[in-house]
């Protein structure tokens, strides 16, 4: 095969796909009505789904810490930080200001988001750990104050709270490299062939 | 305004269906990329101005959306989903043609995602200007592509050739 031939072996492959529409315009108007089974549908599906956890979470323990105001705080800002990062997630995917430009900015513009929101990942596990860690400590205190707690009772506790949080951890770590961390990277193997080719070229005379 | 829409993008949906082609592994995931991109154009419809010809605009968003949508599950395609997507193919009534097609196809598939949008919009006969256009590249910079992709290309189906006989 020359490849010469390439060109027209491609359009006249293509020819019945001009000549005969798969969808009549009926059909696209159809489909844009029941557009649900994509893959994003799905992710803000997931993402609706998370939001009203977060939500029925913060309620409850705001509601069963509210007399205890520095842990209703906590929850507070646990549930506000948690929103934002849901209302980022949503932002990244469903941003389509990005597909109308070219494909070197989209990509650029994408990574920067990405970036970004897998960093802010990283300093709400922290900031979720420290909350929670924070509102066990402030319990076990509280409790000391009003009877005396067991010294292996206490040890018990602290260990507990140490594996949690290598728990949470570990599988943060898992869920980004799994989840976001392949996209992330092929995004930016993507956006790297198109800028490391432009400086190729600005480079030979 | 969504009868219009409709209406232009029936009339040049063969260009989606080539994308799909081009990025999916098989039936299911060709199908929802053809509907994520279909509701990209219609998202960014009300953005779009007559200083490109629509067909450049509709080549834009659909290689936006094929190379840098997001997979929830990365998939490993089954043998039989990989013979599916070589047969994906427009149903030809010529043996050889679909032969042919298939066998560029197949090349096509082993070039990286970038590759594979130049050497597209190359054989639509798209002009330079055009490529550069929805790339974000310079023109020189597509020529040496091109050039690069086409050497590729070749290795593979001298490689493919080599293989039948």
């Amino acid at each position: 095969m020359e490849l010469d031939d390439l060109k027209d072996i491609w359009q006249k492959g293509h020819q019945n796909l001009k000549e005969n529409p798969q969808h009549s315009v009926a059909e696209i108007i159809n489909l844009l009505k029941t557009r649900t089974l994509g893959i994003l549908a799905k992710i803000n599906r997931s993402i609706l789904i998370e939001v009203a956890l977060t939500l029925a979470m913060m309620v409850l323990g705001i509601g069963y810490y509210w007399q205890i105001p520095t842990i209703a705080i906590c929850f507070g800002g646990l549930g506000g930080v948690a929103l934002v990062h849901y209302w980022l997630k949503y932002r990244i995917l469903n941003n389509s200001k990005h597909l109308a430009g070219n494909l070197k900015d989209s990509l650029a513009r994408l990574v920067r988001i990405f970036g970004r929101y897998m960093y802010g990942y990283y300093l709400l596990t922290w900031l979720m750990l420290v909350i929670a860690n924070s509102v066990v400590l402030i319990d076990l205190i509280m409790e000391s104050n009003r009877q005396k707690i067991a010294a292996g009772y206490l040890v018990f506790i602290l260990a507990i709270l140490l594996v949690w949080n290598v728990i949470i951890y570990i599988m943060v770590q898992i869920y980004l490299r799994v989840l976001y961390g392949n996209h992330f990277n092929n995004l930016k193997k993507c956006l790297n062939e198109l800028v490391h080719s432009e400086s190729e070229v600005v480079i030979e005379p | 305004m969504k009868e219009e829409f409709a209406q232009l993008v029936s009339e040049n949906q063969d260009i989606i269906h080539k994308v799909c082609n081009l990025y999916c592994n098989n039936a299911e995931d060709k199908r929802d990329l053809f509907q994520d991109v279909l509701y990209q154009l219609w998202k960014s419809y009300p953005s779009f101005r007559s200083e490109s010809k629509f067909t450049t605009w509709m080549y834009r968003v659909a290689l936006n959306t094929a190379i840098t949508r997001f997979k929830k599950f990365k998939k490993t395609p089954k043998p039989e989903e990989i013979n599916e997507r070589i047969i994906q193919v427009p149903d030809l009534k010529d043996d050889v043609l679909e032969e042919k097609l298939k066998a560029l196809y197949e090349a096509i598939n082993q070039l990286s995602k970038i590759e594979r949008a130049i050497i597209m919009l190359h054989l639509e006969e798209n002009s330079y200007q055009e490529i550069a256009q929805i790339m974000g590249i310079t023109e020189t910079n597509v020529g040496v592509k091109i050039n690069r992709i086409k050497k590729k290309l070749k290795t593979i189906l001298m490689k493919q050739e080599a293989l039948w006989n």
